[in-house]
């Protein structure tokens, strides 16, 4: 299996966290509040899309609401492929951070 | 508070269903709309919309980049499919490739002809303002025109005096010249005399020397750099001394490059024109009746064509034979494609032919653009499952047009391939029967790489258009229930039709080879009233040399193959004296325009011309040598034709009448003509030699030409090749219909095979069916040949008037001409015929031969 990229790391995580909320308009507010950037639609759809060909998401339309003048949500889910990745994930950054206090590195440059 | 409906960005939602990805696209427009919402709820009007459009701009180019992904995606999945078909029909591939790379070959051929013909004299900084000065001799019918590209020598200097500030002008006059320089001497034809103002008026480059100056002094010369080697060779030429016509010496003052192919003007040597003072006198440089030099002129910014011609006008004079002589204007970049003009220089092209080969290219294009489309529609039903079965996976009907347009530009692009190089091999060919020397480097230009791209797409295009719209028009429950034959069907009548006009093409072509073929026999074979076989031709042109003719005659005359030497003016074939002589007796007062030629007196029996009236020359007489006239048929006719003994014509005495003889090439009728004798006049030498061991007598008078003439080339041309050059033009028109026709036949013919084969293919079962039920293999053959002769029948009767048209307007243009016989038509018909059989019989064969048995057994 071929490693996550950030941003698809970062995307898989909001997407868990946001549960059976995880549709465009509310991954996009929490990613960007994530990286303090505001991430675009553009690179939104195009990572969700290759994702999703990887199948670590599935993904279904949902329901509409009068904001959106009609046009419902496609809201993303992980499958089980993606919790793989992301577990896997998870333990190359416990190995990369293993023995370093996260963020102390004040100390690091004495 | 929620925005009301029209609140709503409409453009921008527009363009987000334009370009956002397909498969996500309301959802994601919904976003949009959702957090537009969101902000204006929040925030307001304004600011959503801020978000809204910068948002979209940022996110556009990821849209734009997913989209030409899948769009390559699937471009990849056409190009497979595309190449895969190419590699099943392998026939129908080959025929197509191969007639599409001949087609797109001849264009670019024509092409690059077209633009290099277009390209005259625009490499000239000031092409825009160069004229040349015409005179206009009313009525003064030479060449079949009464406009000369020759004006009086006076009038560019008295157009300098009287209009200073309005142009600038030159004086042109080219001559033939021996030039000599330690012990190399040659002819140079192409040697020019110029003013000053030349090389200020034209750009011709100057590599050394000072154009200011160069061309000021008498005696001085530019070369090219060509000549500076061929002279030369490695060493400086400037300030060299070269000797002319071994009577004058020129130093040598400037190195000019080469002349371009596009230059209507062509020349080696640039002297100054105040060389020509010490041979031609005060007296013709300011005479307003020697007619011999051209004018070329630049207009300054502040004048106008209109107004120099109407300054022109004050110089209105009469030219010769008393003919009112004008003057105008003529812009240089219509000299080389502008109308005829009496005195042309050699090389001059012609609209008429860029028109001709233009056409006959298109037709060759369109008969393999039209074998393209037949073959795939013929086809079609082969392939409409494929398409019935793409249909009912989802493919929409433009998707499919331009997978099918996309087949046919893969195939005209891999022709473009082939065809170029096809052009690199038939290059030499080509330009030998245009006459140029165009030369074909894809590198250095890229500006007609992106032409034969565009070229390549175009002719993919034109012939993939039509099966790509039909093909895709299928429905797939018809093909799919395998009832193939009723679509095939609607398009038999276009495919017939197609067939018909390549077949119209290919017959016209036949006949206008055939006719131009005849022509140049009857050419050929007319007698001309003159015996040209086994006669060489020594060129003369110094008047130094005939003091020594008579010993360099005694001299030859030894050789046993030597038969015959004579002396005149011109050939006797290529006379272009002109007189006008005052007619005697009842026509007292009228004057007649004859062709006069200064010979020897032998020059008739040399020639082996009768006479049919009167006497010979006689040798060594005073009364003969003083004025003594043969006249031709032609002009006894037009003098009157009682008995000419004691006549008189001008201030000659008519003392015999010859045979007429052709003087000029076919293209005029004879005219009346004078002999006289000159022993001054003369320029040209004329040996009859035996046809044995023509090599041994050549180098036995070079021999002696080198010890009696040691200062003069030794040049010679045999008269019955100087014959056949007059007809260059026709000959090689010839030769381009012999190769247009043949490629065009070609065509036709791989087209027709291509449709044979899927026509008996189709018929297979009809044909097992008949063999069953008792025809014969005939009855089969006659079945399947039935309608390609229908075809054929057709495409002659629309072939047949067009091509006499043609044929007909071409012949005008000789004097001398045969006459379009039925023959031809039938000829051309029925090899038609014969090769359009050829081709559909063996298909047809194999069909009728084969087994019902092996057609029926699926039945």
């Amino acid at each position: 299996m071929k490693d996550l990229t950030k941003i698809e790391e970062i995307l898989l995580l909001s997407i868990w966290e946001l549960k059976d909320k995880a549709y465009g308009f509310k991954i996009r507010h929490h990613v960007s509040n994530i990286i303090g950037k505001d991430f675009t639609y553009g690179n939104l759809y195009s990572a969700l899309d290759r994702l999703t060909r990887k199948k670590y998401v599935s993904k279904r339309p949902g329901e509409s609401t009068s904001q959106r003048r009609g046009k419902t949500r496609m809201y993303y889910t992980l499958s089980s492929a993606g919790i793989e990745a992301l577990k896997s994930a998870c333990v190359l950054n416990q190995k990369l951070w293993a023995g370093l206090k996260p963020c102390s590195f004040e100390t690091q440059s004495k | 508070m929620k925005p009301s409906r029209s609140k709503f960005p409409k453009f921008g939602d527009w363009l987000l269903r334009l370009f956002a990805r397909y498969d996500v696209n309301p959802h994601l427009r919904g976003d949009f709309d959702e957090e537009f919402s969101f902000i204006y709820e929040t925030k307001g009007y304004g600011r959503a919309w801020f978000w809204y459009w910068t948002h979209l701009l940022r996110s556009l180019p990821v849209f734009i980049k997913d989209i030409l992904y899948w769009r390559f995606v699937m471009y990849k999945n056409y190009l497979k499919t595309a190449l895969r078909s190419l590699k099943r029909h392998k026939v129908f591939s080959f025929i197509n490739i191969i007639g599409l790379s001949v087609g797109l070959a001849c264009c670019i051929l024509i092409l690059q002809y077209i633009k290099h013909e277009f390209s005259f004299d625009k490499f000239h900084e000031n092409s825009g303002y160069i004229y040349r000065i015409l005179q206009h001799q009313k009525g003064n019918i030479y060449q079949g025109t009464d406009i000369f590209n020759t004006t009086p020598a006076i009038l560019a200097p008295s157009a300098r005096e009287d209009f200073p500030h309005d142009a600038k002008l030159t004086r042109v006059k080219n001559y033939e010249r021996q030039v000599r320089f330690d012990n190399k001497q040659f002819y140079e034809k192409r040697f020019l005399y110029a003013e000053q103002e030349f090389l200020d008026i034209f750009s011709f480059p100057v590599v050394k020397g000072n154009p200011k100056t160069a061309l000021k002094e008498p005696n001085t010369v530019m070369i090219t750099r060509e000549m500076a080697q061929k002279y030369f060779g490695e060493k400086d030429p400037l300030n060299k001394i070269i000797n002319i016509d071994n009577k004058q010496d020129y130093r040598i003052t400037g190195v000019l490059e080469n002349v371009p192919d596009n230059s209507h003007l062509k020349f080696d040597f640039l002297a100054s024109f105040s060389s020509l003072l010490s041979t031609w006198g005060q007296n013709q440089l300011t005479s307003w009746q020697n007619s011999s030099v051209r004018t070329y002129i630049k207009l300054n910014k502040n004048s106008s064509p209109q107004k120099f011609n109407s300054q022109l006008k004050k110089y209105d004079t009469v030219g010769f034979g008393g003919h009112p002589a004008s003057f105008h204007l003529q812009p240089l970049l219509d000299i080389h494609l502008g109308h005829k003009v009496a005195f042309d220089l050699p090389g001059k092209g012609d609209m008429r032919y860029i028109y001709l080969y233009s056409a006959i290219t298109l037709f060759i294009l369109l008969i393999a653009c039209f074998n393209y489309m037949n073959l795939s529609i013929a086809r079609s039903f082969s392939r409409g499952k494929e398409i019935g079965v793409r249909k009912v996976v989802g493919a929409k009907r433009k998707s499919l047009i331009s997978q099918f347009l996309g087949e046919s530009l893969v195939l005209s692009l891999f022709s473009l391939v082939l065809a170029l190089f096809i052009v690199r091999l038939a290059l030499p060919v080509f330009n030998y029967l245009i006459g140029r020397n165009i030369q074909f480097d894809l590198l250095t230009n890229i500006v007609f790489v992106f032409c034969l791209i565009g070229l390549g797409i175009f002719a993919g295009l034109i012939a993939g258009i039509y099966p790509a719209i039909f093909l895709s028009s299928f429905k797939p429950t018809t093909v799919l229930k395998g009832r193939s034959e009723s679509i095939s069907k609607s398009t038999t009548s276009l495919r017939n039709a197609l067939i018909i006009v390549q077949f119209a093409v290919s017959v016209c072509l036949i006949i206008c080879a055939l006719v131009i073929n005849q022509q140049l026999h009857y050419i050929k074979n007319t007698k001309l009233g003159l015996d040209k076989d086994s006669i060489i031709t020594i060129p003369m042109p110094n008047k130094r040399m005939w003091e020594k003719y008579n010993v360099f005659k005694s001299e030859l005359s030894q050789q046993a193959n030597i038969l015959d030497i004579t002396a005149s003016k011109s050939l006797p074939t290529e006379i272009d004296n002109t007189a006008q002589v005052r007619l005697g007796g009842k026509n007292q007062g009228e004057t007649l325009r004859v062709w006069v030629n200064w010979v020897d007196f032998n020059f008739i029996d040399f020639y082996k011309m009768n006479i049919v009236q009167g006497r010979n020359f006689i040798k060594e007489s005073p009364q003969d040598l003083e004025n003594a006239y043969i006249i031709n048929e032609t002009a006894a006719k037009a003098v009157g034709l009682e008995d000419l003994r004691g006549k008189k014509l001008g201030r000659g005495q008519i003392i015999g009448v010859v045979e007429d003889f052709h003087f000029a090439p076919l293209h005029s009728e004879i005219q009346p003509l004078v002999l006289m004798l000159d022993p001054g006049s003369l320029k040209v030498l004329s040996v009859r030699i035996n046809s044995n061991d023509i090599s041994n007598t050549l180098s036995f008078i070079q021999n002696k030409w080198k010890r009696i003439f040691p200062d003069f080339p030794f040049v010679f041309s045999f008269l019955d090749e100087r014959i056949e050059s007059m007809y260059e033009t026709e000959m090689k028109l010839g030769q381009s219909f012999n190769y247009f026709t043949l490629i065009a036949i070609l065509l036709s013919c791989l087209g027709l095979l291509g449709l044979a084969s899927y026509m008996a293919e189709k018929k297979t079962k009809e044909i097992g069916i008949r063999k069953v039920l008792g025809a014969t293999v005939p009855n089969i053959l006659v079945l399947l040949t039935r309608e390609f002769t229908r075809f054929v029948f057709l495409a002659n009767i629309i072939a047949w008037p067009i091509a006499y048209f043609a044929m007909n307007k071409w012949l005008q243009s000789f004097a001398y001409r045969i006459d379009i016989g039925l023959w031809i038509f039938a000829v051309s018909s029925l090899l038609a015929l014969f090769m359009a059989l050829l081709t559909v019989s063996y298909q047809s064969i194999k069909a009728a031969t084969a087994n019902p048995v092996d057609s029926l057994r699926y039945e």
